[in-house]
């Protein structure tokens, strides 16, 4: 029988490769965030004291064997300045109390286990606000995004966000302060329960929207491409 | 003050409140295990290289909330 129809042989395009090396390759999702973060112009780095974190390296708690974390963010460092004020405040205000003579009828042995208790209490203060800063995360993962706060020492609340669920990441900078030191709101719509989930004043929000959408696209053709 | 109670108990004023002072240490300390918790939740939500230093900072506190309740008892 004659043939009707002989396609012609095609030469496969880079792009073509690439998705077919992309869905053998074992380590599949590395590969995929070595592309976009080459797209965006990132690089493996720490930067802000920590705040932002590219390709950290780090694991959390419900993390799985095919997953990565692109970026780890905190809440720029620049926004612990107030309660840092208040510290020293706190810390000057015992020697400011006495000098006033207040306490004058007070024993000694009182007032020097006031001021001990007084400076430990600012130690805990302290330690309470750099853990809620350092812990107080938002992952962003080849797969899903995870935002950790922690609210104080005995309520955390984690919420997870599918890449393939998400919708519009957007990202707010307003003000002196936000412009100068580039910081920012994260907010990106979720199809799940939670209909949004937020990044506050992160470092670069407007290249954490942009990592988080071309990781979404390149999910989204991904499951297109059937994997 | 006059109270045949506190004939009784032999307690001044000053008495009391050095043990109403060693009560709220006590809650302190509570509240120092509390934190030494916490900072363990933390660093098996989130692994990092300062987790061992935060888990000792969490662990100092609480010595030396201890440390200051035995100090209110002795010398208060």
């Amino acid at each position: 029988m004659p043939d009707i129809y002989t396609a012609p042989s095609k030469k496969k395009g880079q792009a073509e490769t690439y998705v077919e090396e992309m869905k053998d390759s074992k380590f599949w999702w590395k590969e995929m965030i070595d592309e976009v973060l080459k797209n965006v112009g990132e690089t493996p780095r720490s930067v802000a004291m920590g705040a932002y974190n590219v390709r950290p390296g780090t694991h959390f708690v419900t993390q799985q064997e095919d997953e990565e974390v692109v970026l780890l963010l905190r809440a720029h460092p620049i926004i612990n300045i107030p309660w840092i004020i208040l510290a020293i405040l706190m810390f000057i205000f015992p020697i400011i109390l006495l000098n006033t003579g207040m306490f004058s009828a007070v024993p000694g042995k009182f007032i020097f286990m006031g001021r001990i208790t007084w400076y430990l209490m600012i130690i805990m203060f302290v330690l309470e606000k750099i853990l809620y800063w350092y812990y107080s995360v938002f992952i962003v993962t080849n797969e899903r995004l995870v935002d950790i706060d922690f609210y104080n020492l005995m309520y955390r609340m984690v919420t997870y966000a599918n890449l393939n669920h998400i919708e519009e990441p957007a990202s707010v900078t307003g003000g002196f302060i936000r412009s100068l030191f580039q910081y920012g709101n994260v907010w990106v719509t979720t199809a799940s329960e939670k209909p949004t989930i937020e990044a506050l004043n992160v470092p670069y929000p407007d290249k954490v929207v942009d990592i988080i959408s071309r990781l979404s696209e390149e999910l989204e053709k991904r499951r297109e491409q059937g994997k | 003050m006059n109270s045949p109670l506190f004939d009784l108990l032999n307690l001044t004023f000053l008495d009391i409140v050095k043990w109403m002072f060693v009560v709220g240490l006590v809650i302190y300390a509570v509240f120092a295990v509390i934190i030494v918790r916490q900072v363990k939740v933390m660093s098996e939500a989130v692994d990092s290289d300062a987790n061992s230093l935060f888990q000792i900072m969490s662990w100092l506190h609480l010595l030396m909330a201890v440390l200051l309740v035995a100090f209110a008892i002795v010398i208060l």
